[in-house]
């Protein structure tokens, strides 16, 4: 147990383990020591301030989930294109007054999810007051039956006046959450490596989001006297940034003192330890990559409230942005090793760069220099190898 | 347990084998079809490769041009590919071209070098090949026709210089938010409109950071600037979006309501609709070629038209305020 404690926390006696759960604190303080001194007010404002939480909090909920998948040593290219096609959903569910592409994909798999949610909660209250399971399965299946037809009709009475904020909510988590869950079933069952399971997603709810936003992929605005999220009138930063730390706060929790949170990192440590210790790998690895899809599409919706359009290609690239996060915050590729803490430091401290760059009025191609030199030197100094490697020089040359 | 895995690695290797044969069928008919397709009698066909349908720029040019296509009736059969903005797809379309025989070929490449050697063999091949919206290397093509941004740039500083107190005595901030400074639209964009507010003693023009054409960074961009700036007159975005999220940043700190937005391109279902809305003051548009290039085209391939190899047609700009904006929306157009 206590060998797991540390692979959690990465907590090690070494001064390596140290400078890695350290690290990205001290490079974050170092980042804000930074803008203090050369922005001043300007950069400790609470405007500038509510402005950087506002813009990291949508890239913060797939680095979140890229972390869980990659403390289970796999990896999730498609969170940049599942965040294009939740925010071209979300617009046109928000936007469309009738049955479009958009609903014909997120209603029928809101409906199965209601379904599979009512058939568990049912037949699970049945045995556990000890009736038999076949009257428990008659009776779940039941009672998913009903929640299906429930959730199918409030969301066609939707359809006539634009989703509401609630509904947009509830259903591009679910899409989400399905196609994350595809990937990781895929990746469970057909024994095929998460880099090209998820690519072969990535590429694929890339075109799904150009099909349904029709004619070869056009933005879907989404004006504000619409009945969804006020998306032009009010600043939507104060609930993303709820969002974004309850997110993280129940991730935390989850990864820190559930069960299942310990065996992501059994079989980030080690596949083949955690499945003979009883650990259901598949079914992690499937929640695991859902929990990841649904964060991303989540962000989508956040998206959409920041920038007022569905677009097939916001999220392009951001699946680098996100692993750029997640490993300046001391998670391990290797697997096994890394915390939700670390990514949203490492969030910060790419969110924080921009600004102060910007404040400095420092040019784009500058600025994208020293974001590749941040990424390299965190790494770098979490790992220690480079004292480690400046000291077997010196002892070469002193011999 | 070896003959076990054995045997299961087996199954696994054949099922492979089984999906990539049934890929090959399920795609084989689609690609036959692809090419079984021949010209009927007294039609022409026109084969158009498009770099990219990504932007939504290159959806209004396509559907501009099909529907100039359909103005022709039976007289034009018109064929577009999607080459995913990858210049080998590009070449391979125009091969694919030549094999088919088609009449004429309209391209819009990627870049200027790529597709220069395919447009080469498709005019020696006797096909005439009009290049649209970014020119290529190789001049030998029978037209180029695209907009110019430095004509678009020049535009859009001289209707800043105007709203600034007019040629002389203009005075005051403007902040650039650029596009993707490694495009030539972007360079233009931007050395045209310094070329005509750069004569202006009292004018200032700040900013010029990269927001790669994209609303989510012209925002950011504007969010940080308007804190250091506080006393800017007008924002120059290089496209319509980026303007569009500078809007977005200066309402939500309370200062919309004090600085002009100008933005570029006058997308009927973008900056057409900005303008109307009074969110931004002026669009420029950028115009789409592939009218223009079909009309050469069919006027070429009817004798209409003599080809000079090389020759440039440089598509006009238009300035689209308030005023005159309901001639760029889309006339069914139903939003708010």
């Amino acid at each position: 147990m206590n060998g797991l404690d540390e692979q959690m926390t990465g907590t090690t006696s070494t001064a390596r383990g140290l400078a890695r759960r350290l690290g990205p604190f001290l490079g974050l303080i170092g980042i804000l020591l930074a803008g203090v001194v050369l922005n001043g007010q300007t950069f400790l404002s609470l405007y500038n301030q509510l402005n950087v939480l506002g813009r990291v909090s949508i890239i913060a909920l797939p680095a979140i989930g890229m972390t869980l998948v990659i403390i289970s040593a796999g990896i999730d290219l498609s969170v940049g294109s599942l965040l294009s096609l939740s925010t071209v959903a979300c617009a046109m569910l928000l936007m469309e007054r009738e049955w479009t592409r958009a609903t014909s994909i997120t209603v029928p798999l809101f409906i199965l999810f209601a379904l599979m949610v009512g058939y568990f909660i049912g037949r699970g209250i049945l045995i556990h007051k000890g009736h038999d399971r076949k009257r428990a399965d008659i009776v779940g299946l039941i009672a998913g039956l009903l929640m299906a037809v429930a959730v199918g009709l409030w969301s066609s009475a939707q359809v006539a006046h634009g989703f509401s904020t609630i509904a947009v909510l509830l259903i591009i988590p679910i899409l989400g959450l399905f196609l994350g869950a595809f990937n990781g079933v895929i990746i469970a069952k057909g024994r095929i490596q998460p880099f090209i399971v998820t690519l072969g997603m990535m590429s694929a709810a890339m075109g799904l989001a150009k099909f349904i936003a029709g004619r070869g992929g056009q933005i879907h605005p989404i004006y504000y006297q619409s009945a969804g999220y006020s998306a032009e009138g009010t600043v939507n930063i104060a609930p993303q940034s709820f969002d974004f730390l309850s997110s993280q706060v129940v991730i935390h929790f989850t990864l820190t003192r559930l069960r299942f949170g310990r065996h992501i990192y059994a079989i980030g440590g080690n596949e083949e330890t955690a499945r003979l210790s009883g650990v259901n790998v598949d079914r992690v690895k499937m929640m695991v990559y859902g929990i990841c899809g649904s964060l991303s599409a989540l962000a989508g919706v956040l998206y959409c409230a920041s920038y007022s359009q569905g677009k097939p290609d916001a999220g392009a690239t951001w699946e680098l942005d996100a692993i750029a996060a997640v490993v300046i915050g001391g998670t391990s590729l290797m697997g096994g090793r890394g915390t939700v803490i670390g990514t949203m430091v490492g969030v910060l401290i790419l969110g924080y760069l921009g600004n102060i760059l910007n404040l400095q009025e420092v040019p784009s191609e500058v600025q994208d220099i020293l974001k590749g030199v941040i990424i390299i030197g965190a790494v770098l100094l979490q790992e220690g190898t480079l004292l480690w490697w400046l000291r077997g020089i010196k002892r070469k040359r002193i011999s | 347990m070896e003959q076990k895995m054995h045997d299961r690695i087996g199954a696994i290797h054949t099922r492979r084998y089984l999906l990539s044969a049934l890929t090959i069928l399920l795609l084989l008919p689609v690609v036959m079809t692809g090419c079984a397709k021949s010209a009927d009698e007294g039609t022409w066909v026109i084969g158009f490769s498009q770099v990219t349908v990504k932007e939504p720029w290159r959806v209004v040019f396509n559907e501009n041009l099909r529907a100039k296509a359909l103005e022709y009736g039976d007289a034009v059969d018109l064929i577009v590919l999607d080459a995913d903005d990858r210049t080998e797809n590009q070449v391979e379309h125009i091969q694919i071209f030549i094999s088919r025989q088609v009449d004429a070929i309209l391209i819009s490449p990627k870049e200027a070098s790529g597709c220069s050697r395919a447009i080469q063999e498709a005019t020696e091949a006797g096909i005439p090949v009009i290049v649209l919206d970014r020119d290529t290397t190789w001049k030998g093509y029978a037209a180029f026709i695209g907009a110019s941004n430095l004509v678009i740039g020049r535009a859009a500083g001289t209707y800043a210089v105007q709203q600034l107190g007019g040629a002389g005595s203009a005075e005051g901030k403007i902040y650039e938010i650029c596009g993707a400074l490694a495009s030539t639209p972007a360079q233009e964009r931007r050395d045209g409109f310094h070329e005509v507010v750069g004569q202006e003693p009292g004018v200032v023009i700040l900013g010029g950071l990269d927001g790669d054409w994209k609303l989510d960074q012209g925002k950011a961009i504007a969010q940080d600037a308007l804190q250091i700036h506080r006393d800017i007159d007008i924002i120059y975005a290089h496209n319509d979006p980026m303007a569009y999220g500078a809007y977005q940043a200066a309402r939500e700190m309370g200062v919309a309501d004090r600085i002009r937005f100008l933005g570029i391109d006058g997308l009927p279902e973008e900056g057409a609709v900005w303008v109307r809305n009074g969110i931004l003051a002026a669009t420029f548009l950028y115009s789409t070629p592939g009218e223009a290039g079909l009309e050469i085209a069919i006027d070429i391939l009817e004798g209409r038209r003599e080809i000079t190899p090389g020759e440039r047609i440089t598509l006009p700009t238009a300035t689209i305020t308030a005023e005159n904006v309901t001639e760029f929306l889309k006339q069914d157009d139903p939003r708010p």
